[in-house]
């Protein structure tokens, strides 16, 4: 076995031992202590999506992967270019957000992080990847989120209409529909494993 | 005429009255009160509530109707015994069961609530709100039963009043009452001044020989979470109420105690509350004993992690309270 996989091994089998020897955690609030969202907690939730840091830090880092791909071309490189795919990704955002709350509240849904209860890194990795796609009921019962999904495709719809000519409109629209679920995923994670490091943390 | 016309009014005003008066049946009330000496019916009161064991709703459960205002879905519930229950569910069955162990506890009054894990609902469901919770077949998990039993504690409507300017201030259980709002961290501190069927304070009238008025504050729903304004709050959250533990006293100046409470109607729930309230209180605060809490959480519906994170946190409070009035000086590093 060579250095570092023996580094890698150490380190997770540090991190699973404290998981699991750990007492109660009284720091987070977990999906254990999920209560049924009001419409108030909503419209909080909705002012704190739109105006939130995390708002800035997940459309800085999606426009951040556009400028490596220099996606799409026509916005060019540099800071003007950046601000550009910063300001497109903050307006899908925004649209994305409103309808994905706008549908939450007709279907019943939930969207929020809630820190996992278990103790399981896999467990944890699990839960935090999935969350995305999922919502939570009344009671708690996790489901298929619809609003989520519905929210999202309609943002990244809606951004087409001031995207350059060159991008053809479906392909790069549901290009944005799988990158915003593989960034949430990505910050769930964040948000699971080093919650302090978004300046921002879950419910 | 012109003269005729008010005397007419103020004729029929006058016999409107009476009669209204004479459908009342006047009885003999003691002076209101907001503060009795606790009984201390031991453990019973933290398993069961303050009404005791035998109170406890019995299944099955006969559906009555559903309650349509209010924040919350609300239902209204006969148990087995022809007890009528006012049923909730969702974020407020911990912080109302285990508030109304706790106040008792301490001598105010609250209406006995029981933590019911999972039950049934019979008759014709018709439900609008509350469909989010019980399912087609009546069947229902986590819900917070009230006693609603008008023979022993009687809510007199539109008898609201308020947290500024009532009978009470300046009096150390007053001061009490307003300690345990912030000790358990109920932020949705409404009074009359938000509307009668807005508040949270009301008049009760107690059964007994003597019927006696007693002034009460009486949702405690909110509670068990994060203090503050409407992004920050949040109710039944361990962390929250945890994380707010610290900021609980901020200082004491002299006579005078500082909080770092937040919420509805926040100065008059703060302010005016001296080292000497604290000597008042800190004995009744002080019987509570830390396996009386913990058995008051978990018969509650509280799981064992949550009960650990909010018993920690309650003592620190209580411990933080008994230090200044002790001390008259705000718990260390403060």
């Amino acid at each position: 076995m060579n250095f570092r996989a023996a580094a890698i091994l150490l380190v997770f089998s540090g991190l699973i031992a404290s998981a699991q020897t750990r007492p109660f955690d009284c720091s987070r609030r977990t999906a254990e202590d999920y209560v049924a969202i009001t419409r108030t907690e909503r419209v909080a939730d909705y002012v704190r999506s739109l105006t939130g840091a995390e708002a800035f830090i997940y459309s800085g880092a999606l426009a951040g992967y556009d400028q490596w791909k220099n996606h799409p071309k026509e916005w060019g490189e540099g800071a003007l270019g950046y601000s550009r795919r910063f300001g497109d990704r903050m307006a899908a955002n925004i649209i994305g957000e409103s309808f994905q709350h706008g549908f939450a509240l007709g279907l019943g849904e939930d969207n929020r992080y809630f820190y996992s209860s278990s103790h399981n890194v896999a467990e944890r990795f699990g839960y935090a990847v999935t969350s995305p796609f999922l919502a939570r009921r009344a009671t708690g019962r996790r489901t298929l989120s619809l609003s989520a999904i519905g929210g999202v495709a309609a943002g990244s719809l809606i951004q087409q209409a001031w995207q350059p000519r060159s991008t053809w409109p479906i392909r790069n629209a549901a290009r944005s529909f799988a990158l915003t679920f593989i960034f949430r995923a990505g910050f769930n994670l964040v948000k699971e494993f080093a919650p302090k490091a978004l300046g921002t943390e879950a419910q | 005429m012109k003269r005729i016309i008010p005397c007419l009014v103020l004729a029929f005003a006058a016999s409107a009255e009476q009669d209204s008066t004479a459908d009342r049946v006047v009885q003999p009330v003691k002076p209101a009160v907001i503060w009795r000496a606790p009984v201390n019916i031991g453990m019973e009161n933290w398993t069961c509530g303050p009404a005791g064991c035998d109170y406890a709703p019995k299944p099955p459960f006969q559906f009555v109707k559903e309650d349509v205002e209010g924040t919350f879905p609300k239902l209204t519930v006969k148990d087995a015994k022809g007890r009528t229950w006012s049923v909730k569910f969702g974020g407020k069955v911990i912080p109302e069961c285990f508030s109304s162990r706790f106040i008792v506890a301490v001598g105010y009054l609250a209406e006995p609530s029981y933590f019911v894990s999972e039950g049934k609902l019979q008759g014709k469901l018709q439900l609008r709100r509350s469909r989010t919770f019980v399912r087609p077949d009546g069947t229902f998990r986590r819900a917070r039963f009230q006693l609603r039993d008008e023979k022993r504690i009687e809510f007199i409507k539109n008898s609201a009043w308020s947290l500024a300017d009532n009978p009470f201030r300046g009096t150390h259980e007053f001061a009490g009452l307003r300690v345990l709002l912030m000790l358990l961290s109920n932020w949705d501190a409404k009074d009359v001044r938000d509307g009668q069927g807005e508040s949270n304070t009301a008049v009760f009238r107690l059964a007994g020989a003597q019927p006696e008025l007693q002034y009460s504050f009486f949702d405690w729903g909110s509670t068990l979470g994060r203090w503050g304004g409407q992004m920050r709050r949040t109710r039944s959250d361990p962390s929250g109420y945890m994380a707010d533990t610290p900021k609980l006293i901020t200082a004491v100046y002299g006579n005078a105690v500082e909080w770092g409470f937040e919420g509805k109607n926040e100065e008059d729930v703060r302010s005016g509350i001296t080292v000497d309230d604290l000597r008042w209180l800190s004995p009744y605060l002080s019987r509570i004993t830390d396996e009386e809490i913990r058995a008051g959480l978990k018969a509650s519906g509280a799981s064992e992690r949550q009960t650990a994170c909010w018993a920690n946190a309650i003592e620190s409070r209580i411990r933080d309270i008994r230090t200044v009035a002790q001390t008259g000086r705000a718990p260390t590093g403060r």
